[in-house]
């Protein structure tokens, strides 16, 4: 009985030693290291781009062509303390637009290189039919730029760390910052002092 | 009756190999050699050898972020800046770990010797983490991620509130990516740390350091610590020529020294069994770090200037641990003499083997960082706008690399360099 008992300890200590995989729903905030996450990332962008359409600067758009109004992405620049992959941000941000219905999207710069190369393409290759012509591209109305900013307070074992997003949307007419949004999120880091 | 004998004939062989053992550790015995690290395999192979080498070991999980610290570095030294950021990002990683006071390595630390605990890392290697990641950033013209290592080593310097962790090289570094990313004020600022990092040290302060300060400085319009610095320097930036562009140069030169241990081995008659200390040391320098480096563009010859001793920053590191190493090498010696004393009390040769082992068992941890370089060096030169070829003066010896230069006007051309003949070259406007 002893034997068995001894075994099925050891046999339970030595399965507590291997990998353990648990899938988490995408949405669920898990903190481990206290920088830049998903959840930060995903909840930043839905609620600045919340923001941004709750004023009028989209219904004065609206009211003055005709039509809704087109916003691309500019550069959002990490000037942050951490390598945050803003491109996660940026999608997250085009997504929240996107869906939202208020606004048509174009694609940025970077992607309309690979669509301009395509579309050359299609020209030489492409049945007269199926074809699309160059020179017909959607021009945006508004450029949406940005930063993350950071400042870090340490001290001991503690860290507070404060981020900044600030997203600015410009009129491409004539260079009016039509909307500023600002995001502030503060976490407490508190790094324990022992370990097993 | 036949096994008895061969009991007795294997007891006996025991007893004369522990007995010519013990007698080869008895005494009052000092022994000195070197960690069979790394960094003594780099002096006598190729950087593809020595990360050929490192490829195949398989370290202990406990010595894992060093490994990475020593590859990454290979790698940067090789010109693999992609894998060294890998690698070093890696390390970072470990390294946060592991910063926590463990309470199973305390344990282990007072009983049996330090080499069995996670590798920490020194203050400076932290740092110099983050200027080797930054280098590597630089190298692959990402100037926002250079930008964040920067700010990732200000934080890790303050960290440590310590002003003896503050480094001229990553304040310089700092100062230098802020400035290629427009922001002067923050480069000043990082500029001025430099220096002041240097005069603590008694340092002399580079050219290329007293140019930056001169020329921020008035372009801040600081005049009075414009004026400061004219009257310390004495001498005032010339604007750069028409037609000609600036070539910057950071350098890494050499290895930094490597450590060895010293054991000590004393019979303690009043004890009845040997008392033993092992202690790691760095031996005296055979010859001073000097800035004896110079570049050769073309025809023209840049002498580098120093901006950080690393080769002394692990030194202090070493003496600045020696009286914790200390400390805990006593309270070994105690522990190992109360498991000797009970073991003899059981079994003399039970006594025995635990006096062997508390011998064999007191091991100097001499890991470190044992790839950085011995020091960081630094230039600046002016050259007409146009194609150089450049390459380490080393006399009669020619380089074993060259990099072609592209100056052009008005631009600023960043060379990183080591002394392994490897150099990236990159234009930033």
């Amino acid at each position: 009985m002893i034997r068995w008992l001894t075994l099925l300890v050891t046999f339970s200590l030595i399965a507590g030693c291997g990998t353990q995989v648990t899938r988490l729903n995408p949405d669920d905030a898990v903190d481990l290291s206290g920088s830049w996450n998903d959840t930060d990332s995903r909840l930043v962008a839905e609620e600045m781009i919340q923001d941004a359409l709750s004023h009028p600067w989209v219904s004065q758009h609206e009211s003055r062509s005709g039509q809704s109004p087109t916003v691309i992405v500019g550069t959002v620049r990490n000037l942050s303390h951490e390598h945050i992959n803003v491109n996660t941000f940026v999608n997250d941000m085009e997504r929240s637009l996107i869906n939202s219905g208020r606004v048509i999207f174009v694609a940025s710069s970077q992607e309309r290189n690979e669509i301009r190369d395509e579309r050359v393409d299609q020209d030489l290759n492409a049945t007269e039919q199926t074809r699309n012509a160059a020179g017909n591209e959607m021009g945006a109305d508004f450029m949406l730029k940005g930063q993350i900013n950071t400042i870090i307070d340490v001290a001991s074992d503690e860290q507070v760390r404060y981020y900044q997003v600030d997203l600015t949307l410009i009129s491409l007419k004539d260079n009016r910052k039509v909307w500023l949004g600002q995001k502030k999120i503060k976490k407490l880091v508190e790094n324990s002092k022992l370990r097993y | 009756m036949k096994a008895t004998a061969l009991y007795a004939a294997t007891r006996g062989s025991l007893y004369a190999l522990l007995l010519l053992s013990y007698t080869l550790l008895q005494g009052c015995v000092v022994q000195q050699w070197q960690s069979g690290g790394i960094g003594g395999y780099l002096d006598g192979h190729t950087l593809t050898d020595t990360l050929t080498e490192l490829e195949s070991q398989t370290p202990y999980d406990r010595d894992r972020p060093m490994y990475l610290l020593n590859r990454g570095l290979v790698h940067h030294l090789a010109g693999n800046y992609q894998l060294s950021n890998q690698d070093l990002e890696a390390a970072k990683m470990a390294l946060q770990g592991v910063q926590a006071l463990s309470i199973t390595e305390g344990f282990t630390s007072s009983t049996i010797n330090e080499t069995f605990n996670d590798y920490s890392s020194t203050d400076s290697e932290r740092v110099l983490l983050h200027v080797v990641m930054a280098l590597n950033y630089l190298a692959l013209q990402d100037l926002p991620s250079a930008r964040v290592e920067v700010l990732q080593s200000d934080l890790r310097m303050r960290e440590s509130g310590d002003e003896e962790t503050e480094l001229a090289s990553a304040r310089f570094i700092a100062g230098l990516v802020f400035e290629l990313n427009s922001e002067l004020s923050d480069a000043m600022i990082s500029y001025r740390k430099a220096e002041q990092v240097l005069t603590r040290r008694q340092l002399a302060i580079p050219t290329l350091l007293q140019d930056r300060l001169l020329s921020s400085s008035r372009r801040l319009g600081l005049d009075s610590e414009h004026l400061t610095y004219l009257d310390r320097f004495q001498h005032r930036p010339a604007p750069l020529p028409d037609n000609h562009g600036e070539v910057l140069v950071l350098y890494l030169n050499g290895k930094v020294s490597d450590m060895y241990q010293r054991r000590i081995s004393i019979y303690a008659p009043s004890l009845e069994h040997n008392v033993t200390i092992s202690q790691a040391f760095y031996p005296p320098r055979d010859r001073p770090l000097g800035s004896d480096t110079t570049l050769a563009f073309g025809d023209q010859g840049l002498s580098l200037e120093l901006i950080e001793d690393v080769d002394t920053l692990a030194r202090e590191a070493l003496q600045a641990s020696q009286g914790k190493r200390m400390a805990l090498s006593l309270a070994r010696v105690t522990t190992k003499h109360q498991l000797v004393k009970s073991s003899r009390e059981q079994d003399p040769l039970l006594g025995f083997l635990a006096d062997l082992a508390s011998i064999l068992t007191e091991v100097a941890d001499t890991r470190s960082w044992s790839l950085l370089p011995a020091t960081i060096q630094v230039g600046t030169i002016r050259l007409p706008a146009g194609t150089y070829s450049s390459t380490e003066d080393k006399g009669p010896d020619p380089s074993p690399l060259q990099q072609t230069v592209e100056v052009k006007a008005g631009a600023t051309q960043l060379l990183i360099a080591n002394s392994y003949g490897y150099q990236a070259a990159m234009t930033y406007n």
